[in-house]
């Protein structure tokens, strides 16, 4: 059975998350916001420009650092919302594969308001390949500073699609594992961990941005 | 609240009061303040309030539609259907005054993800709170200065803020 992402978008938008009477909004097993994008990415690319002042060793932790936060909202958010009653009750029953997981929660993704992620490819257990159109961060780049000479912005998504494949693909999300501390070392620690690239960036000039996770230590990763 | 959230679902794009909004949870907005205060040292602070300041400004400007004296009532309503917190701004006047939030996204995140701090945690809402007073008094945001006096993260009962206008 296809993942009708159409009908999966439509019910998490209709979920109603939106703050209670303490101003949070728990769900997932998280505490949301809808938050601003504009604070994310003044303060990314505040983050980055100073690094880029400082020389490449700055510039590379600089990016290793926001990346690195990328796949912390993997882990703990997608994995949230994969063990979480919603998943469960509208995505999972149009899941037959461990494909059709990562495909379910794209279709998730794809309600959060941070742009459309479409999955170009998925090579099970060695690659994905994602494009991103309306990538808050790269929009929200541009409609603040000129195109990039190099390297794309759109650092929580590249977080993000190493994420998906380590959720699926390294560790074993559909056996509902805890999302433990030790299990996100495990994930993001590991030798045979994925990370991901962003190969094509629209503040870089692309028209899409496009990112690719792959096995560390693979060919091309 | 003045106006609905609206999202557009071919776009995945989500705005209100003219400003986009997605969706991130207290691990996720927990991880990249501490990414950016790791890497900016002292100067982060200023780095994260200054980022929502302005969008904060700009986006009550465009809520309460010229009726600054509404920026109270609305930037506390905001506040709470964003999930940041319940914003009480009563003591807060144009010319500056005390604020406080209850059950602060940043701060009882903070505490959940990485334990308690000795600097206070709610830079964003430092942000948001000047950005909302720039808006209620015809202000700069520069011209407002908001310090978090105490926080939930640092052992306080709850999160206020000091906000004088300069």
């Amino acid at each position: 059975m296809a993942v009708d992402e159409r009908s999966v978008i439509e019910a998490v938008s209709g979920l109603g998350l939106r703050g209670n009477e303490e101003g949070l909004i728990p769900a997932f097993g998280l505490y949301l916001t809808r938050h601003f994008s504009d604070y994310y990415n003044a303060a990314s690319f505040a983050y980055l420009h100073a690094a880029e002042k400082k020389g490449p060793a700055a510039v590379a932790a600089a990016r290793a650092g926001l990346i690195e936060a990328g796949h912390v909202c993997a882990f703990n958010t997608f994995g949230g919302i994969m063990l979480s009653q919603e998943w469960e009750a509208v995505v999972l029953p149009m899941l037959e594969s461990r494909e059709d997981w990562a495909h379910g929660i794209v279709a998730v993704i794809n309600a959060l308001g941070w742009g459309m992620w479409k999955i170009e490819s998925l090579t099970p257990g060695e690659e994905l390949q994602v494009s991103l159109r309306n990538s808050y961060e790269s929009e929200g780049y541009l409609a603040n500073h000129t195109t990039r000479n190099e390297g794309g912005v759109c650092f929580l998504g590249t977080g993000g699609v190493a994420g998906v494949m380590n959720l699926l693909y390294h560790g074993d999300i559909i056996d509902r594992p805890a999302l433990t501390p030790d299990f996100y070392t495990k994930l993001f620690g590991a030798p045979e961990r994925f990370v991901a690239e962003e190969t094509e960036c629209r503040a870089h000039g692309a028209d899409a941005c496009r990112i690719v996770a792959r096995r560390a230590g693979s060919a091309g990763a | 609240m003045p106006q609905p959230i609206k999202h557009d679902l071919d776009a995945n794009v989500t705005t209100l009061g003219g400003r986009s909004l997605v969706m991130h949870c207290h691990f996720y907005n927990c991880a990249l303040q501490k990414a950016i205060e790791e890497g900016m040292g002292a100067d982060a602070r200023d780095v994260l309030r200054d980022s929502a300041a302005e969008p904060v400004r700009t986006q009550m400007l465009s809520l309460v539609d010229g009726d600054s004296s509404r920026v109270p009532e609305v930037a506390s309503a905001v506040f709470r259907e964003l999930g940041f917190g319940a914003l009480d701004l009563s003591q807060v006047s144009r010319d500056g005054g005390v604020a406080t939030v209850a059950n602060s996204h940043y701060a009882m995140g903070w505490m959940v993800v990485e334990g308690a701090r000795e600097e206070p945690a709610c830079r964003f809402v430092e942000g948001f709170i000047a950005g909302a007073v720039a808006a209620l008094g015809g202000h700069e945001v520069t011209s407002v200065s908001v310090v978090e006096s105490g926080c939930v993260a640092c052992g306080d009962e709850t999160c206020s803020f000091t906000v004088e206008v300069v």
